[in-house]
């Protein structure tokens, strides 16, 4: 599956030596010896195809909030992912996207214990321009301990009012977890919240206090 | 690289609520609120490996925005947590208050230490930094006596030899805050209230304009929700900041200060990602958390500040930056 597509603003002349680099960084192999000639500054500017970056075998995705851009130099046979501050050998531009996954865990990870040099702190920063940092928080947390009252019973929804006296709709299929409940038990649960505190699973439930 | 910071504070992006979390010379956690329920100190608390122990959590008061995120953290670090701070400010069996607290007193139960929040309680001391973290309000009697819960907010209070580093007020009103620490002015000041100060209309509006010239901070952490219902922060607010002087920082944007940013919840700068923290699942960051470092006494900003800023300047309407007059175009003022 093609995975960079090429940035028309910066589509170069044909080449024949452009053209046997490219097939290398198509193929994902190496043939080095078709680079010997190369002009020093001969490069070209490639987009990202995917919206996305999966962690997690798929369960946590990095959600870009702008194509990357992926610069390759013929010369050096590198690529370099603009602000990244990730760079790679042509020949390794198929497994892109777990490169990408690699490197934004690396910096978070870093982040999360203090330890971003400077170099990599300006490009934390710039991953962080490009990538829905909130949804990845989501997808990433864990579901968290909550309280609640069943307030209200209805086919197609649940109205529960939390520990903290919000009330909420809480539609199926994630209201089935409250089958067992009846309108009035106080209980618990862990809830996966998603982005603006919607319910995304409900699990773990237990009851504290029978209701009617 | 310099030597370690004597502490180490996290001011919490956590939408329409407040949280702050300080790291203390042994490693331990004080955190002053705690956010609501779903707040972003839950999944941090979450990942930390082996679990952190607490010396104290104090709650500036009840409300929601302020304790909701109580139960979970209990449920997680019960064991890890020396004591809960709280006040005496409503009925037990209020709703929704019993609801957060059933767990405290559950816990309780099992041996959670709770202490009652007044002045002049000490929750951390250091003889040899010379720092202090302590309750600087209510009295017993405006506790007991408080009608309304906002009136009678804790306020939380750093200090290095008596120099007043950082205040903590919760939902205090401005005039309570500037006569509890005048003549002293705090070098960073929480809020107060997501930056719509109770007493900034209405009767006390007088007692607040003196409150505010006299309290003025050199820099102001607003702890506000993009979408919040209130109104909060005050513009008015945030240019009587600036035009004295202080340097105004707010966690969320809101469509007062840039309506696309707002709009398309593109992040102005995304602080708590930059700081390691998470972020919150609720609005759209203008700074996002923001951390300081005290070092001798002396208050350092983080190294992100001055990008934040420059992004700032940017933005339609800056209230941050109008309220000293600054204009598109002119040099940053910090």
């Amino acid at each position: 599956m093609m995975i960079l597509a090429p940035n028309p603003t910066t589509a170069e002349s044909q080449s024949p030596v452009r053209e046997e680099a490219l097939e290398e960084f198509r193929i994902g192999q190496s043939r080095s010896a078709v680079f010997t000639k190369v002009e020093p500054k001969f490069a070209g500017s490639y987009t990202y195809d995917r919206s996305v970056v999966a962690l997690e075998g798929g369960r946590v995705l990095v959600h870009l909030r702008c194509p990357l851009k992926v610069i390759l130099n013929y010369s050096s046979r590198e690529a370099e992912v603009e602000g990244w501050g990730l760079r790679f050998p042509i020949s390794e531009t198929g497994s892109l996207p777990e490169k990408l996954s690699r490197r934004f865990l690396l910096l978070f990870s870093k982040a999360d214990r203090g330890e971003l040099s400077e170099q990599e702190q300006g490009d934390w920063i710039n991953v962080l321009d490009q990538a829905d940092y909130r949804k990845f928080c989501i997808d990433r947390a864990a579901p968290q301990y909550t309280e609640g009252i069943i307030v209200q019973r209805q086919p197609n929804f649940v109205r529960v009012q939390w520990h903290d006296g919000e009330t909420e709709n809480i539609s199926f299929p994630e209201a089935g977890a409250l089958n067992d409940l009846q309108k009035g038990d106080e209980f618990s649960a862990f809830v996966r919240f998603g982005q603006n505190m919607t319910p995304l699973s409900i699990e773990r439930v237990a009851i504290l206090s029978v209701g009617e | 690289m310099s030597q370690e910071a004597d502490l180490v504070i996290d001011f919490w992006e956590v939408g329409q609520a407040d949280c702050t979390v300080i790291k203390l010379p042994d490693g331990r956690l004080f955190i002053i609120d705690v956010g609501r329920r779903g707040s972003p100190l839950i999944d941090w608390l979450a990942d930390r490996h082996p679990r952190p122990s607490i010396a104290a959590i104090v709650l500036t008061h009840n409300d929601s925005d302020h304790a909701g995120a109580l139960p979970a953290i209990l449920d997680m670090l019960a064991r890890d947590v020396e004591t809960v701070w709280m006040l005496r400010d409503r009925p037990s069996a209020l709703e929704p208050f019993a609801k957060i607290f059933r767990r405290v007193e559950e816990e309780e139960k099992k041996g959670l230490v709770v202490r009652r929040l007044e002045d002049p309680a000490v929750f951390w001391e250091s003889q040899t930094l010379g720092l202090k973290l302590h309750a600087g309000y209510p009295t017993f009697t405006a506790n007991e006596s408080a009608k309304n819960p906002n009136d009678t907010s804790g306020l939380i209070l750093l200090e290095h030899n008596e120099e007043l580093l950082c205040a903590w007020p919760g939902d205090l009103p401005v005039h309570v805050v500037a006569e509890r620490v005048s003549p002293r002015r705090p070098h960073v000041l929480h809020g107060p209230h997501h930056g719509g100060p109770t007493d900034f209309k209405g009767a006390n509006r007088s007692r607040f304009r003196a409150g505010a010239e006299t309290l003025t901070p050199k820099l102001g952490f607003i702890s506000v929700g993009s979408k919040n219902t209130y109104s909060h922060p005050r513009p008015g607010y945030l240019r009587l900041l600036s035009h004295h002087g202080c340097r105004v920082i707010c966690s969320q944007i809101t469509n007062a200060c840039d309506r696309g940013h707002f709009r398309d919840n593109r992040p102005v700068f995304e602080g708590s990602g930059a700081l390691g923290l998470r972020a919150s699942r609720t609005g759209t960051p203008c700074r996002g958390a923001f951390r300081i470092r005290i070092r001798e006494g002396e208050v350092e900003i983080d190294e992100f500040s001055h990008a934040h800023l420059e992004r700032v300047a940017k933005l339609k309407r800056p209230l941050c930056l109008n309220g000293r007059g600054w204009k598109t175009g002119d040099p940053l003022p910090w």
